[in-house]
């Protein structure tokens, strides 16, 4: 039968242009509809579908809602959101209810497809607006966190750092890099310093951690 | 005129659905709004077919398909009604011919496309023949 799919949405004529789509694939088949959230949790439970299109904005409960409780009720089953919402704490809420995908009604019809089949795999799925959205957003908590420390240290500073990793001692990182060996020494004081490590091993664990050497 | 179909609605999304379901048969143009539908007649029409909701800001699709069928009798004018409609107003359009058809949301995209298909073919068989 291939991938059992739930369409959720208030309006019939989605409902049907959806059905209609979807069935166009060889590999999927639409084998329930609801209109609402609460007939939604109900033949979720009642016919196990492997993916379920939610619509976020139903007359009912919301689609959060009902993503909440399918998936506290059977994890087996998988949600792919399908919303004209593009808010952030929308899409994070509905992820955080559940939604193992969320698709915006703007994004190609093909993508929704692509997105259903990896959803039935148990693989994460954005459309392509999101996945940007999630990357900016993800790139500019990053610094603000100050997870990394990369961003603190001047790129000579950094293959100074590399090269301590690597093992070589300060003659040989003076010989590479073409300065003095008092040159390295005040570097890695100051890297010292701006990093708060004060042995080779902990500056060592921390270029692994950041990805400027590797254990090889 | 060639066989070129507009929807009309400001549902962005139920414009996509009918495009993706029925471009590989029919031509489809998509406009969201009255207004918007009007600016893509002058400019690319005149359509075969104008398909609009009933319901939309501004502009109704009621008058939509009046002001068409003024400016461009030849044009089939079908209206997708639901919710809640002034049925006086569609009646009395009817009556008029300015609405040529009343489709009942929701409706069934297969239906709408054999209705498409007739209406084509229609066109094409009182098309004047070429001695």
């Amino acid at each position: 039968m291939g991938i059992k799919i739930m369409i959720v949405d208030d309006h019939a004529v989605v409902r049907e242009g959806l059905r209609l789509l979807l069935e166009k694939e060889p590999d999927m088949a639409v084998v329930a509809e609801a209109g609402n959230g609460a007939t939604a949790v109900q033949l979720a439970s009642e016919i196990v579908p492997d993916v379920i299109v939610m619509d976020l904005n139903l007359p009912d409960m919301s689609g959060i809602e009902a993503t909440r409780r399918i998936t506290a009720a059977n994890r087996e089953v998988r949600i792919m959101a399908l919303s004209m919402e593009s808010d952030r704490r929308f899409v994070v809420e509905a992820l955080q209810a559940g939604a193992k995908g969320y698709v915006l009604k703007d994004s190609a019809i093909a993508d929704l497809a692509v997105g259903l089949r990896a959803v039935s795999r148990g693989e994460p799925f954005l459309c392509a607006r999101l996945s940007e959205m999630i990357i900016k957003d993800y790139l500019q908590y990053i610094p603000a966190r100050g997870t990394l420390g990369n961003n603190v240290l001047t790129p000579q500073e950094r293959e100074i750092i590399q090269q301590i990793a690597d093992g070589k001692n300060t003659k040989d990182i003076a010989h590479i890099m073409g300065v003095s060996t008092k040159t390295v020494e005040n570097q890695r004081h100051n890297i010292m310093k701006k990093l708060g490590l004060y042995s080779i091993a902990s500056l060592t664990k921390y270029a692994v951690r950041e990805g400027l050497t590797s254990l090889n | 005129m060639d066989s070129k179909i507009l929807f009309v609605d400001d549902d962005a999304f139920i414009l996509r659905l009918i495009e993706a379901y029925m471009e590989g048969e029919f031509q489809v143009a998509l406009a969201g709004s009255a207004g918007e539908a009007l600016a893509m007649i002058e400019t690319h029409g005149p359509f075969r077919v104008v398909v609009s909701d009933y319901e939309m800001p501004g502009m109704k699709g009621v008058e939509l398909l009046c002001q068409v069928a003024r400016r461009w009798p030849d044009t089939l004018r079908i209206l997708m009604s639901g919710g809640a409609m002034d049925m006086d107003r569609v009646d009395r359009a009817v009556r008029a011919g300015c609405v040529s058809e009343v489709l009942a949301k929701p409706f069934c995209f297969e239906s709408l496309c054999e209705r498409l298909r007739d209406e084509l073919q229609e066109r094409e068989t009182a098309r004047p023949t070429k001695e």
